[in-house]
């Protein structure tokens, strides 16, 4: 009856954790637990207890901090093509959208079979090049899913990928785009650029409206106000190179803040004037970072 | 308590089964007295003095056990008191925190407002501190509630949604204003804010479609189809407003079908049918800009008005 019961780590642990905090909220589980314990030694010490808690707590957090770290092998069909996109579904997906770019340039330029054929194969080999590449991004994850540190490292792989499986990996630097720069004649060419600048110009005028509606948050325009600014920045700036990149809010923001104080400063109050100049010296100091990463032209 | 188990163990462990069944069982009893009520440090202070005799009747070790656990229950009761007097003192303090940022937050919203306010109508400036002071008054009242919403949150209640800070100034500003201005500049007030509107459906909608373009690949007809389509049918329950369309710019927002499939080809039905889409009603956002540059409503040059009416003394 002196010697007191042994309480093994794994008793302790699970009364701190049923516990929360001791020595009460106790449940039912924790009293059947306390109960055996005195059966089995009777009388004990509450500092040893108090004790084999506090130590069982702090094995537990190193454990949850460590060795017990896994990250649910569902988790990178989701880092890469979204929550709730079966993977199955993926191919079927890619080739929608190969179809839909080709679609696309044949609306404006006409395309020929033999041009179409080309468009196709090209697409194919993007599509192959996108899914080895996710490939490897999987061989990342299976190695670092354990590791805490891992998911910074993961999603550098994961990151680019979701980005190219939303928005179509036909883009800039793709088979498909380099196929078509040489596939197409002269006159076609010219109209598909055309098309796409069309597009370009609408989505800087997307854009423009929605920062300056934004900016009114803090300035308080007048609806005559916003459309003078719009007009005159949709005149006086050249949509950027680099469309939906993901500084793109602050690529016209900077474009906006260029424009001559002697041109924005009579459509505008002293007091919005003062407002809106305090954001344009911050978004000024962005311009040389913006440049260098080449996301201003 | 601890006198009761050595009555209980007077003989000691057999090591048979059967005594250890009705041992464990005693304590069991014993135990879930002790711990459910108050805890082990309270059962020794409250335990009677060790009982040797065991030809002590159950019925007073009956009763002496029910006035034990009546003594726990008591000093249970008081602790749960104490602790709901101590979350109730609690909660104020975070209705004011949750107050102060929400305050915080809007005071750039209410200055915009109250120039748009001066631009459109161009009150006195009598009107203008009046209508800023009752609006500021009403407004803190509102936040004050909302605030307390957010604080019940804290403490693990279901919050309630809160509503959209710039129709809320905008909203409390309006009430204002409706006393203090004469009818031509309510009027004109009214109108300014229906364009304003207009404008900011206008920019969500350009911004949509501008989404759309780059996964359906529209072409110009489309665009314009699609727009026109966006705008009449618009209601602000199935549209995202204009900051969550700041922030999340790249993400499709739910559309009703039939809005936009009368407008797409075969294959961008297809590539519609398979994208994701996120319903951006209940996103609350701050950050008009959506940078992570922050600005400091002091750089932003608030004016007086604001100040007193949102509760900070103007430069002397």
């Amino acid at each position: 009856m002196n010697s007191t019961p042994p309480i093994t780590p794994t008793v302790a642990r699970f009364l701190f954790r049923e516990s929360g905090y001791f020595p009460w909220p106790i449940t039912w589980r924790t009293m059947l637990v306390l109960a055996f314990l005195l059966t089995r030694g009777g009388d004990v010490a509450q500092a040893q207890l108090g004790k084999a808690l506090r130590e069982a707590a702090v094995r537990e957090a190193a454990e949850v901090a460590g060795a017990s770290y896994d990250i649910d092998e569902s988790m990178f069909s989701q880092w890469v093509y979204g929550a709730g996109t079966k993977v199955a579904s993926v191919p079927e997906h890619l080739e929608s959208t190969l179809m839909l770019a080709i679609e696309d340039i044949d609306r404006s330029c006409s395309l020929s079979e033999a041009q179409r054929r080309k468009l196709v194969l090209a697409g194919h080999g993007d599509r192959k090049r996108f899914l080895d590449r996710v490939a490897d991004a999987r061989r990342v994850f299976e190695r670092l899913r354990h590791d805490p540190d891992g998911p910074t490292e993961i999603v550098k792989y994961t990151g680019p990928l979701a980005a190219d499986y939303d928005f179509g990996l036909y883009g800039e630097g793709s088979f498909f785009a380099k196929t078509l720069a040489t596939t197409l004649t002269p006159e076609q060419a010219s109209r598909y650029r055309e098309a796409q600048q069309e597009k370009l110009k609408f989505r800087y005028r997307a854009k423009v409206t929605l920062i300056l509606a934004s900016l009114d948050t803090y300035v308080g325009f007048t609806s005559d106000q916003s459309r003078k600014l719009g007009a005159l920045i949709l005149e006086e700036t050249t949509p950027p190179r680099r469309v939906g990149g993901p500084y793109e809010s602050e690529v016209v923001l900077v474009k906006i803040a260029s424009l001559p104080e002697s041109k924005l400063r009579p459509i505008l109050d002293e007091s919005q004037w003062k407002t809106l100049g305090a954001i344009f010296e911050k978004f000024r100091g962005m311009e040389a970072s913006l440049r260098a990463s080449g996301n201003l032209d | 308590m601890k006198g009761l188990l050595q009555i209980t163990f007077a003989r000691g462990p057999t090591g048979d089964r059967s005594t250890s069944g009705t041992r464990a069982v005693a304590i069991l009893v014993l135990t879930a007295i002790q711990f459910t009520s108050a805890g082990l440090a309270w059962s020794q202070e409250a335990s009677p003095p060790p009982q040797q005799d065991s030809a002590k009747s159950v019925a007073e070790l009956i009763a002496q056990q029910r006035a034990t656990r009546a003594a726990m229950e008591a000093k249970l009761a008081a602790a749960i008191e104490a602790q709901v007097a101590a979350l109730r003192a609690a909660q104020p303090a975070n209705v004011e925190l949750v107050m102060r940022q929400t305050l915080q937050l809007v005071r750039p919203i209410f200055q915009s407002e109250l120039r748009l306010l001066s631009s459109a109508v161009e009150p006195t400036s009598a009107q203008r501190r009046d209508i800023a002071l009752e609006a500021g008054r009403t407004l803190k009242l509102t936040i004050r509630s909302l605030a307390a919403n957010d604080a019940q949150f804290l403490n693990g209640r279901t919050p309630t949604l809160i509503p959209d800070p710039r129709k809320l100034v905008r909203q409390h500003l309006e009430i204002a204003a409706w006393s203090k201005l004469s009818n031509l500049q309510s009027a004109r007030y009214r109108n300014q804010l229906e364009l304003k509107a207009q404008e900011r459906r206008e920019a969500v909608v350009l911004n949509i479609v501008a989404n759309l373009d780059r996964h359906l690949r529209l072409d110009s007809e489309q665009r314009e189809k699609l727009c026109e389509s966006l705008r009449s049918h618009w209601d602000d329950r199935d549209f995202p407003s204009l900051e969550p369309s700041v922030t999340y710019d790249t993400y499709v927002p739910t559309i009703p079908d039939n809005y936009i499939l009368p407008i797409l080809f075969d294959d961008q039905t297809k590539v519609w049918r398979g994208l994701r889409k996120y319903h951006f009603s209940t996103v609350r956002t701050l950050n008009p800009l959506n940078t992570n540059l922050v600005f400091d409503v002091k750089d932003l040059g608030e004016d007086d008005d604001v100040k007193i009416a949102l509760g900070e003394e103007p430069k002397k």
